[in-house]
């Protein structure tokens, strides 16, 4: 009898096991599981895009013509040979790094300014997000109204102060400013919330015990905040960057690449070739470039600031 | 509630299924039920849509139903032809004349040639009314593809009260407008005024070309290594480097330099037809401002004027030339053209141009009604958005640089021009 109930007090416990073991599975999986569609999404849109234009790259596919031949590594030839790419390669990178330094700086500050305000803190919050919400287009035109010529109000402030008006769109320098000031202006919102959230988790007691040992907000802000954030710094700088290499819809109407080709960023290029002279291949190649561009910066910032989820 | 979501996603995925399918009935739909014919047309502004939405067109021709949409001009072409390799395009799009060449090669188009023969023999009078333009301008290596039924060429518009102020007479040659604009250039106002900035393809740098006897290769690229061509470069330095322009003209867009003549702050400036209606509403012709045709270049005795056009292109697809031909004939059609041309853009049908209403809609029409008739289309390269690309960074080239040789500008840019050929 005793035997028996050992027998079914065993088969039981078994069967107990390979439930839990079941229920932890299925536990396990439910993360996969919601973000399958997604993922699924990803690739059906983002993949198909990424690999055709990628192998749209490998041939001479131009409207003007009806063939389109198998060139290989030509158009990447072309590009790297090509003064006029070169030159939205460099005018790429120093927008990108204008950007980002600027936009870090600012989203940095906002989203302290923003831990600060626990009573309006919503309100400002939504405020913040204003400029992300706008079109590039809206930012454009309102960014061409502030630094027009003779009309702009920026140049009617300087000249209110008894200063000369700047001629900002004309002037390559000024022109790639306003540019990047846009941009900033637009893709800085995000940025701020994503290092607001990095704030709002650290543990306040952290911040009260730091001021009990006397320690100076800067202190806290270096040897504190930074640290603790540096994962959605990270992230942050991912967006900044992201978002700046593929920035266009502002540039486009602003100025449209002038004066001579001083703001015609490599996305701009890119419009360009593949729609302006229906170089679809060639359009695809700088795709490519601009593709590799945002992973290696990506990387760079996963390592450096340590960005893993597990943590 | 388990088996309401999982029949909530079901419907999901069958619709994103049936959003990503083949819509077998619309693209075979060009012959409808009961025989009807289905014409697709799209129109590249919504300007140039007849008032009365093809109302008539219909009662005439119960057989055949248009279906009109906008896809603006700037991306027209590249959206024809992902549909026409779908097999989801329009039978007409309406497209800038230069990309004619483009769609030819890619066998987007077909050959009228035969139907317009046609027309031309059923309805001699009819057909006659149209200047042969409108032919000329949807045409690539003498074969028509389609119908130019609007075209615009730019003139060049001054400010009257302020030439009579002065005691200027209205220019004749690009330095008589060069001394009127030094004049004219004062503290409340510019002298002149243009577009130069990227916004734009190089339109109204073209026309200034051609005007100042500027021409082009048999494969059309325009010969900018010329007298015209360094004159031309000239022009534009003079005037960013004496000021007669406003500093900051060289990130103007059209809009710009249209505000600048109607706001009053320029008493000259290039300007495009169908734009003095609106000027016409803050001045008056004749008094205040008026309009002349582009002036000559110094030691030339007469010139020519560049046109534009935005020419209806038939899809090679089609399966109703003959319904697309009598859309054509609607379009152009004394009664409803006119209509379009006296609130838009000039017509190459003569009739309408030469009637009393055209002209009293638009007063300033007697003045160019010859110059209209012997107006030249601007010539398009194969490779014509790169050619543009290259005007415009010559024309940003003389903005920004305006002490540089403008021989060495043009020798520089016209040796990439060439390459195109290759």
């Amino acid at each position: 009898m005793a035997a028996g109930s050992e027998t079914k007090y065993s088969l039981q416990n078994e069967k107990n096991k390979k439930e839990q073991k079941k229920s932890k599975f299925r536990k396990k999986m439910i993360p996969y599981i919601l973000v399958f569609p997604a993922v699924l999404f990803v690739i059906g849109v983002l993949g198909y895009a990424i690999i055709a234009g990628l192998l749209m790259s490998l041939f001479d596919i131009r409207l003007s013509f009806g063939d389109a031949p198998f060139v290989g590594l030509e158009n990447y030839i072309y590009l790297f040979t090509d003064e006029i790419f070169l030159n939205s390669l460099f005018i790429s990178l120093i927008f990108v790094f204008g950007s980002v330094v600027l936009g870090l700086a600012l989203s940095l500050s906002f989203a302290l300014s923003l831990y600060k305000c626990k009573r309006t803190g919503n309100f400002y919050k939504a405020l913040a997000l204003v400029p992300y919400l706008i079109s590039g287009i809206a930012t454009a035109i309102m960014f061409r109204f502030l630094f027009s010529g003779d009309v702009g109000l920026i140049n009617l402030i300087l000249k209110t102060v008894g200063l000369d008006a700047v001629n900002f769109l004309a002037d390559p320098w000024w022109a790639l400013l306003v540019c990047v000031l846009a941009n900033v202006w637009f893709v800085c919102p995000f940025a701020t919330l994503v290092l607001l959230s990095g704030i709002q988790s650290v543990d306040p007691e952290l911040f009260d015990s730091a001021k009990i040992d006397g320690a100076h907000r800067i202190h806290i802000l270096r040897k504190i905040i930074l640290p603790l954030i540096a994962p959605m710094m990270g992230i942050s700088l991912i967006w900044l960057s992201f978002a700046s290499f593929n920035m266009f819809d502002v540039i486009l109407p602003l100025t449209n690449g002038g004066p001579g080709r001083s703001t015609e960023v490599m996305a701009l290029y890119m419009y360009n070739v593949a729609f302006g002279e229906l170089q679809y291949s060639l359009g695809s190649a700088v795709m490519v470039i601009i593709l590799f561009f945002n992973v290696v910066t990506s990387v760079i910032y996963l390592k450096i600031f340590n960005v893993n989820y597990a943590d | 509630m388990k088996k309401a979501s999982l029949a909530l996603i079901f419907i999901l995925f069958l619709s994103v299924l049936a959003a990503c399918g083949n819509d077998d009935e619309s693209s075979s739909d060009s012959n409808g039920d009961s025989g009807e014919k289905v014409v697709k047309v799209w129109f590249g502004r919504e300007d140039f849509i007849p008032a009365d939405n093809f109302e008539k067109f219909h009662e005439e021709h119960p057989d055949i139903r248009v279906e009109a949409d906008v896809v603006p001009l700037e991306q027209a072409v590249s959206d024809f032809m992902r549909n026409h390799s779908a097999g989801n395009e329009p039978d007409i799009v309406q497209v800038f004349h230069d990309n004619v060449g483009t769609m030819v090669s890619q066998d987007t188009l077909m050959d009228i040639s035969e139907y317009v023969d046609q027309w031309e023999s059923d309805d001699a009078d009819g057909f006659n009314k149209i200047l042969s333009q409108a032919w000329d301008i949807a045409s690539w290596e003498d074969k028509v593809y389609g119908m130019g039924i609007h075209v615009g060429p730019y003139w060049h518009v001054y400010r009257k009260d302020w030439f009579e102020e002065e005691g200027l007479e209205i220019p004749t040659d690009y330095d008589e407008l060069l001394e009127a604009a030094r004049v004219l250039d004062t503290d409340e106002h510019e002298g002149y005024a243009l577009v130069g900035g990227r916004e734009h393809p190089a339109w109204w740098f073209s026309s200034l070309f051609v005007s100042m006897g500027g021409e082009y290769s048999s494969t059309g690229l325009p010969q900018i290594d010329s007298e015209a061509g360094h004159y031309l470069i000239d022009f534009y330095q003079t005037l960013m480097r004496e000021e007669l322009i406003d500093p900051s003209a060289i990130s103007w867009s059209s809009g710009e330099m249209r505000g600048a003549f109607i706001g009053g702050n320029a008493a000259m400036a290039p300007i495009g037809d169908n734009i003095f209606p609106l000027i016409q509403e803050e001045m008056t012709y004749g008094e205040e401002w008026t309009a002349a045709p582009q002036p000559v270049r110094p030691g030339q005795e007469s010139n020519q004027h560049e046109i534009w056009g935005w020419p209806m292109m038939v899809s090679s697809n089609t399966e109703n030339p003959e319904a697309v031909m009598e859309v054509f004939k609607y379009l152009s059609d004394t009664e409803i053209v006119d209509e379009v041309a006296k609130r838009y853009q000039p017509t190459t049908n003569s009739e309408v141009m030469q009637s009393e209403e055209y002209v009293e809609a638009k007063p300033w029409a007697a003045d160019f009604e010859e110059e209209f008739a012997n107006t030249i289309i601007m010539p398009s390269h194969i490779n014509q958005g790169e050619v543009m690309n290259i005007l415009v960074d010559v024309q940003q080239e003389a903005l920004q640089n305006t002490e540089r040789d403008p021989a060495e500008i043009a020798a520089e840019y016209q040796e990439k021009l060439n390459e195109l050929d290759n």
